[in-house]
């Protein structure tokens, strides 16, 4: 539930077109995994869309854990000043 | 480079002439004087013959003041340039004690690098945490005030363990020369703590989030610049290929991504940000080879360049409307237009978007990380990639620039910050890409591309899907909302726990404190009144006695000490 004075990023206005650009650019780097040979010195680095999908998670799991720590940290702005 | 005391010619001591001078020019003249300064000192050390030296006698002690090397240059010139870009986004203050601080401090932190040994070393580390905390106490309230003395506690630690540290070094080993200390011994110890207080290492970091916010416009941008990357070049110098260095670099670069992820002032975010990429430059020195080395000195290099740029960017921001809080800020894009697309600039950079500063650099640490085998570490760093574009690719520009509309109608930022963002901007895309012009002045040759297929498709996905998940979090409603708050930080423990804790104790301890005092206060009353009846004035002793029975008690005396005597 948001608190009052938050800042509405929700639902924005043109997330819709940004979601399906982004969606559109993703599937052409994967494709791209798929023209040249993958290697590195790390042996996941060489599977095909891994930074991709290592990506997505860390993103989700970074916010996740945010909110999480939000709560647990969270004092008001005048903490210290009290 | 030998003979005659260079004085003035010592890298960084015109800096901190010319700002001891400064109240001196006459006002019209001190921003060109401020602008010549940096110059000046660039051309100085461009003109220093490669591996030059100069050697000073002081009470026996044989002290190299100046010493100049490949790390120490690229170190220098990038300070060079960000005290340059910095008086020019400061030529509209007008406060010279603001102006004098920034250029001790440019300096201070400039001869640092120069120096050849680590008394040298130590009178410059001090100089810059005095010289800097005028940069905090500059805001002229009391936040900043208790921020700065703060600042100034922590700071001023780190140089006393630096001294304790090296007079032990020196005890042990005779030695004052600042090369490769390694953890050897509990000087090397104290020095290496010494150096991770002031590169903000877990734990030792909240100093940093604290002060910097609370700096002012302009001086947020110089201390953004050289205290932690001081000490970066100083782990480089003295502790390089420490294997510690790479796990203390791999937290550093994870956990400030979830304050950064959370806090609503936009410079604390920076600030978390800042000890981020401090944490690849540290993991980069653990790692220790020639590769990995370089990848430290280019991405401080980088470093510098791109979060003054945000700095800037914020401080604008602060400048125009009074607040860089994400609740009160939004859709500025409109009134500040320029000021987007710097900031835009500096978050590509930062985010290691191909074709910025940032890809280019991270890129020599990841890839060094990758060749030594640490195969965890390089995950942690790839996690931290996908996170920067969180917190400060996606987050800080649409926060104060798009999202929603806050109503706020300034105008644009003053020309002279435009400048120095506009110029700031242009050498992050420089960098971005015509690399090899940065892999030259780096301390080690090397043959390396990073515009390779496999790391720049490589780089694009782990953007673009980390990017996804932002806009699916934003879809979802899960992204942490901002609001007015302060979020706990180790600082806890002496602003809040330790006050705390004392008053505790002495409210659990007086009682008993109570009852030791009147038992003490018993046993001294009751001696001075015993005092009193022996030597009082009517007591037996203060009486007049008859001169035969003085002489009678002296004599006894006498053959007293007599007999003792032949015993």
């Amino acid at each position: 539930m948001r608190n009052k004075g938050e800042v509405g990023l929700y639902g924005s206005r043109g997330v819709d077109w940004v979601l399906l650009t982004l969606l559109g650019a993703c599937l052409m780097v994967i494709a791209a995994d798929f023209l040249y040979e993958k290697r590195g010195y790390v042996p996941w680095e060489g599977w095909i869309g891994f930074q991709g999908g290592f990506g997505f998670l860390s993103g989700v799991i970074l916010v996740l854990a945010a909110r999480g720590l939000q709560r647990l940290l969270r004092r008001g702005g005048d903490y210290y000043e009290r | 480079m030998s003979g005659s005391f260079p004085g003035i010619a010592l890298p960084g001591l015109l800096l901190v002439a010319g700002g001891l001078l400064l109240p001196l020019v006459p006002v019209r003249l001190r921003g060109t004087f401020m602008l010549v300064l940096p110059v000046l000192g660039l051309l100085q050390i461009l003109s220093l013959p490669a591996d030059a030296s100069w050697n000073l006698e002081i009470l026996g002690l044989t002290l190299e003041v100046m010493r100049v090397d490949g790390l120490s240059l690229v170190f220098g010139y990038v300070f060079h340039l960000a005290a340059f870009l910095g008086m020019i986004f400061s030529l509209r203050v007008r406060d010279v004690g603001q102006q004098v601080a920034a250029l001790v401090y440019a300096g201070s932190a400039i001869g640092a690098v120069f120096a050849g040994d680590l008394l040298t070393l130590f009178l410059y580390w001090e100089l810059t945490a005095v010289s800097s905390v005028f940069l905090v106490w500059a805001g002229r309230d009391e936040g900043a005030f208790r921020a700065g003395l703060r600042y100034l506690v922590v700071q001023v630690l780190s140089g006393m363990l630096l001294l304790l540290g090296l007079v032990l070094h020196y005890q042990a080993t005779g030695s004052m020369e600042f090369g490769h200390l390694g953890l050897t011994s509990p000087g090397t110890a104290l020095i290496f703590l010494a150096f991770g207080i002031k590169c903000a290492f877990p734990l030792l970091h909240a100093w940093l989030p604290d002060a910097y916010p609370e700096a002012t416009v302009s001086g947020a941008v110089f201390l953004s610049a050289f205290t932690t990357k001081l000490a970066v070049y100083a782990l480089a110098r003295g502790f390089a290929g420490t294997e510690a260095l790479i796990w203390i670099g791999a937290f550093m670069t994870v956990f400030p991504i979830f304050y950064a992820v959370i806090e609503n002032d936009l410079r604390r975010v920076l600030s978390y940000s800042l000890i981020i990429q401090l944490g690849f430059m540290v993991v980069g020195v653990g790692i220790g080879t020639e590769l990995a080395l370089n990848g430290t000195a280019a991405h401080a290099f980088g470093h510098v360049l791109y979060k003054a740029l945000l700095f800037m960017a914020m401080g604008a921001v602060l400048h125009q409307t009074g607040t860089a809080k994400a609740s009160e800020l939004g859709g500025l894009y409109r009134s500040m237009p320029l000021t987007a697309l710097f900031c835009i600039v500096g978050a590509a950079s930062i985010s290691a978007v191909p074709l910025f500063s940032g890809f280019v650099s991270k890129a020599l640490i990841t890839s060094a990380t990758a060749q030594a085998g640490h195969h965890a570490a390089w995950t942690v760093l790839l996690f931290a990639s996908a996170g920067v574009l969180h917190y400060a690719g996606i987050k800080i520009p649409y926060l104060a620039f798009f999202g929603r509309n806050s109503g706020i109608r300034v105008s644009e930022a003053p020309r002279p910050m435009l400048i120095a963002m506009g110029l700031t901007a242009l050498l992050c895309i420089v960098i971005g890409v015509r690399p090899q012009m940065l892999y030259l002045i780096l301390p080690f040759p090397m043959e390396y591309s990073p515009y390779t297929a496999s790391h720049v498709i490589g780089q694009l996905q782990l953007l673009l899907f980390s990017g996804l998940a932002f806009v699916v979090i934003l879809r979802r409603g899960w992204f942490p909302g901002m609001l007015p708050s302060t979020y706990l930080d180790v600082d806890w423990i002496w602003r809040r726990g330790l006050p705390r804790t004392a008053t505790f104790l002495f409210r659990a301890v007086s009682p008993f404190c109570c009852r030791i005092g009147a038992a003490v206060g018993s046993i001294v009353k009751r001696s001075l009144y015993l005092l009193h009846d022996h030597f009082g004035p009517r007591s037996r002793l203060a009486g007049t006695w008859p001169t035969g029975s003085m002489v009678l008690w002296v004599v006894i005396l006498l053959a007293l000490s007599l007999l003792v005597s032949y015993f």
